[in-house]
Parts: structure tokens; sequence; C-alpha cells
């Protein structure tokens, strides 16, 4: 944590030096001179003018709330709403109020907890495994010097650019030679056990700001490197883990292309791609998609401010070393 | 601070190396094994994929889930890109276009952002910057499907315009609005990751350089433009490449909100907002089509076009030098 904020201070500060240098010297001069004299005065005004400023950005703050939020406002509410169910209304929110949508959705006559289920397998298996990889892969190019690591870092580069998108005959193929096809195994297979190269890199920026000293340290004591790694290594890397646990997670959670082409049965739909049926434009069940929404977004929402620390350091860290 | 980070930036190089040679080069085969898990999973899921991809490319494989057969056709699918009629360039024009006008208002919006809730008589900054976070915390596979109810004729947005006095916006129909949209609902999505991480940026600059800027009598201009914006920009930039190269992939906002449409024109095969990648999803997915040699076409189009962009910014910037 600590380290983070040094390194991203630490680049940025050398640029500002400059800036700061001339000034020690009248330190000692100008507060003597010039502050008592002029100190009401100007004080007053900088109250004023700070004042001014503050409530200027306070009501824009306020003005964009207003609009960000609008959209969660209205979907919140119209979850509830009792009278009409169709996306076009002639008042912005609901005149009666209702829980029958979300009984709806947790009674079991629709495929909403189904989904839920699915995305719980398919992201909670993305996610060990993405950390797995990440952690050994990211270890070793940090760490170890083996031939052919420089031009893996730069492989590894190239593919994270790769939209996996674009690669949906073969995958579709591939899962069809091993009978994987219209499974969630075969999902599982592509978004978690592939796609590791973003996170092998992260991984690697992040254990690179780790001091090599404290693997020294290890080594002396007769430390190898599989133990150097879960003694020294291991506990330091437990935020970006958290990350890039909850990375894998929301990336299966969140992807539509390929679980859309690759899963035919609405009842192995993740939750994401199963409202689909109920969010477009035709739909009769708009309101019954924003109860579905508010459900499924509630539980990522938690995770998200929980964990909010290690994602924020776990993006930001990785890159900065870049 | 200055110390500090002049050893942050040496203890990889000199003084550990010495006594770290022996030991990596009697263990360098253990390397493999930690490789081996990721090693398997490019293998099999990027590096054959992609020669597949290639494969194909020059095939008239047709029809995902039905037709086992198909011919070589060689350069067939892109010759027909890349013909006057093509899609490839009209394409390709508003991915671009698309790319690097979403990052700019991203970044920039999240900029300005953090500097008003940097300011430092704003007591209830936490307050404001945990509402204003929402949209990155809540999943985009919902809330683009909510964006796109919302910019629906007769939807929520237009309710609101009408009673504002306003005449309705026909969002999804015609070419300007369906792009205007497509960059709105991209900026609710992802101004909220670069104004953390310029917040997070300003709130790490050290007090007293501000106080001893004062002393100086360094007005508010100054003390802005040499003390809190290098240190924005510094925080921000590293991220650009990035954000430029999902923005240039990024195809689930533009299927999710408007499927690429409007038609570009009427019986065209792509829409005003469509971009290489949700082109070719529309491509292998839309009823009728299933044209998956083509498609593939256009995944090597974009990743040449990818190369490219990696080679070049990283000659220009020398982010990407590994320095060990």
């Amino acid at each position: 944590m600590a380290a983070s904020t040094h390194e991203l201070g630490g680049t940025t500060h050398r640029m500002a030096v400059p800036a700061q240098q001339p000034l020690p010297a009248d330190v000692e001069t100008a507060p003597a001179g010039t502050d008592i004299r002029e100190e009401p005065k100007w004080y007053q005004g900088r109250r004023f003018q700070e004042n001014l400023q503050v409530w200027i950005i306070r009501i824009l703050v306020w003005a964009i709330i207003a609009l960000v939020m609008f959209p969660v406002v209205y979907v919140v509410l119209t979850s509830f709403k009792a009278d009409g169910r169709s996306l076009n209304a002639t008042t912005l929110f609901p005149r009666e109020y209702t829980l029958d949508l979300y009984r709806q959705l947790l009674s079991g006559q629709s495929n909403f907890l189904r989904w839920v289920g699915n995305s719980l397998i398919m992201g909670l298996t993305a996610g060990v495994a993405q950390v797995v990889f990440a952690t050994f892969g990211g270890y070793a190019f940090s760490r170890m010097r083996f031939p052919g690591r420089k031009h893996g870092i730069l492989f590894l580069l190239v593919i994270q650019m790769l939209p996996i998108n674009m690669q949906v005959v073969a995958y579709y193929r591939m899962l069809a030679a091993v009978g994987l096809t219209n499974t969630r195994t075969g999902i599982i297979l592509i978004l978690g056990f592939g796609g590791s190269a973003l996170a092998v890199w992260l991984m690697k920026n992040f254990i690179d700001s780790i001091p090599k000293d404290l693997d020294e340290a290890s080594y002396l004591d007769g430390g190898s490197h599989w133990t150097t790694f879960w003694r020294v290594i291991f506990p330091l890397v437990q935020p970006m883990l958290v990350a890039q646990f909850i990375f894998g997670f929301i990336g299966v959670y969140n992807e539509y292309i390929l679980t859309s082409i690759l899963i035919a049965d609405d009842r192995l739909y993740p939750l994401g791609v199963g409202v689909r049926t109920l969010s477009t434009a035709l739909s009769t069940s708009w309101t019954l998609f924003c109860a579905a929404a508010v459900l499924g977004s509630i539980p990522i929402l938690i995770i998200f401010f929980l964990a909010q620390r290690f994602l924020v350091e776990g993006l930001t860290r990785g890159a900065v070393k870049g | 601070m200055s110390a500090q980070s002049h050893g942050l930036a040496t203890h990889g190089a000199s003084p550990t190396a010495p006594p770290d040679v022996p030991k990596r080069k009697r263990g360098w085969p253990v390397a493999y094994w930690y490789l081996l898990p990721v090693a398997i999973s490019a293998l099999l899921f990027t590096i054959i994929p992609f020669i597949y991809t290639f494969y194909i490319s020059f095939t008239n494989y047709h029809r995902v889930f039905r037709s086992r057969e198909f011919d070589f056709i060689g350069l067939d699918n892109y010759r027909q890109a890349l013909s006057s009629g093509g899609e490839f360039f009209p394409v390709l024009g508003w991915t671009f276009a698309f790319m690097f006008i979403t990052t700019l208002l991203n970044v920039g919006g999240g900029m300005v952002l953090a500097l008003m809730l940097n300011h430092d008589r704003l007591v209830e900054r936490n307050l404001y910057r945990t509402i204003l976070i929402i949209p990155w915390a809540l999943p985009s596979i919902l809330t683009i499907q909510v964006w796109a109810g919302l910019f629906g004729l007769s939807g929520p947005i237009n309710l609101v315009l009408q009673n504002l006095g306003f005449d309705r916006v026909r969002w999804f129909l015609e070419e300007g609005s369906a792009r205007s949209a497509v960059l709105m609902t991209n900026f609710w999505l992802s101004y909220p990751f670069f104004m953390t991480v310029g917040l997070a940026a300003l709130q790490a600059i050290p007090r007293d350089l501000y106080e001893v800027a004062d002393l100086d009598g360094a007005g508010t201009w100054n003390k802005f433009k040499d003390i809190t914006w290098p240190f924005l920009v510094a925080s921000v930039t590293p991220l650009l490449l990035t954000q430029l190269a999902f923005q240039f992939n990024n195809a689930g906002v533009i299927i999710l909100l408007t499927n690429g449409d409007p038609q570009a024109s009427p019986g065209s095969r792509y829409g005003v907002t469509d971009t290489l990648a949700s082109f070719a999803y529309k491509l292998i997915n839309e009823q009728g089509q299933g044209d998956m040699g083509y498609a593939a076409a256009y995944g090597v189009f974009t990743f040449l076009i990818i190369a490219v962009f990696i080679i070049i910014s990283a000659r220009a910037t020398n982010a990407f030098k590994e320095i060990d």
C-alpha cells in the first residue's frame, strides 16, 4: 500500500522539483517582510474567493451527480412499478409500487435464479484460475531470468491487446472438437483459463515493486524460489490476488459477445446475457428487467466497494510501472 | 522523497544483482514450471485460435453451427473488405474516431472531476467521490442495457426532454444522435476510473509544495500549472495506451446499446455506430449472416492495426522498454 503511493509520488515528484528549488532561500526572509503587513486584507480576499469557488464546485458536482445517478434512481424505482410493464410510460416514475416483480424473479417461474447460479459457477472458477495463472506467471517474469523472458513479455503485451471476440470461429470449432459447445465449461475454459496475459502483466509489475532485498534475505536463509515465493511474495501480493480474483469474476460476469454466441441454451446463460431477453426494445418485460438489473447489480456493487482499494491499486500500480 | 525514489529506481539493478546471479543461473529451468499454466493457456486459447482464425480468413466458411465443409478462396475475403463498396474503410473511420473521442472524453472528464473534488475546502469530498464512482461499481453488461432503454424513442430521456419543452430525439435512428448516445454511455461507464486515479494522485501531492509556492507568491494559475497539472498528467499518462486499445476493441457497449444501428444506407450490412469489433460480431451472429471467413478477415485486420499501434506507441513513449 504505502510503497505504491511512494512510487506514484516518487516518479512525479521528480518532475515537480524544479519549481520548488528556488524557494528555500526565500523561506526565511519572505514571511518576516511581507506577511505581517499584508496578511489581513489578503487573507479576507482569499477566504471569500475560496468560499465562492467551493460553492461553485459544490453546485456543479450536485448537478453532475443528478445526471449521473438518474439511470440508477430510475431503474430502482421502476423495479417496484405496479402500473404497466413496458418501457413506454407517460410518467417518469411509477404511480403505484409493488414487490411483485422481485417475487416473480425469485419464485423460480423465471430462469433468473438459474442465471445467477450460472454466473456464480463461471465467475468463481474463472476468478480462481486467473489468480493462479497470474501469480505464478507474474512471479517467474518478475523474479527469474531465463531464456525467452524478454520476448515472452513482449508477446504477452501483444496478445493482451488481441480482441478475444475476433476468434469466435476458432473457439467454436475447438469446443466442438471436444464436445463442449453450449456448456458452461466451454465458457469457463475460454474466459477463465484463456486471456490471462493482462493478469500476468499486472502481477509482474506488482511483484516488481516489491523490494528484492526481501527475496535476498530468504535466499540467505537457504530458501529456494518456491519457499521464497510462499514466504515473501505471496503474503505481499494478497491485495493484488483479491484484485485479480475480482477482475476474473467480473470479466466473466460482464462478458456478452462470446457467451451469447457460444451458448445457445437460455438455461445456461449467465445473468447478464439472460436478462437481455427481457431488456430488448420489443420486450414487454422492461420492468422485470429493471428488477433483475437491481438484483444482479447489488452483489457486484458490494464486492466493488469492499475491495475498491485493491482494485484501484491493482490497475494503477500495474500500469504505472509499465 | 527524492532519495527514496532514487533508491527504488536502483535497487532492481546494481546492488542486488551480484549475489543473485549464480542462483538464477542454477535455477532457470524452474522458471518454466511457474510459466507452464500461462504457457498452456496462451497456446490453447490465444495462439492456436489466432492461427486458426488466420486460416479461416482465407476460406468461405459460412454459418458457425451448421456447415462443416468449406473451400479455400485465397484473398477473396480481404478483397471484398477493401473493395470500393466494402465495409472496411467506413467502419474503420468510425472505429478510430470512437477510440480517440471516447478516450479524450473519459480521461478529460475524469480529470476535471478529480480537480473539482480536490478543492481544499470541499470537506465532503469523499461522499461525492463515493457517489460518482457508482457507475464503475455496477456491472456494465446490465447498465448498458439500461441505457439502451433510457434512449428509447418513448423512453425516459425523451420523456424528460418533452417535459422540459424540447423535441424528442430519435436517438438510435440518426447518425449524429446514435453516435452521441454511444459516447455518452461510454463516458458514464469510464469516467469514474480516471476520476479515481486522478484524485488519488492529487491527494498524494505533498502539501508543503503548495505552502512553499504560497510563500513564493505564486498565483493560483502558477500553482496549478507547475504543481497540480504535472502530477495529474503523470498519473494518467501510463493508462492512456491501455485505454485506447481497450476502446478500439470495445464491442460490448456498441452491440448492447445500438447494435451498430442505424444502418449506413438502406440494405448495407453495417451501421454508422459499428466498429470493427462490433461489425465482426454481427457478421458472425446475426440471422442470415454467419459469414465466418469474412469475419475472420476483419479479425486479422484488427490484429494488424493493433500490432502497428503498439509498436509505434512503444517506440514513441518508450513505455514498454524492459529495463532490467
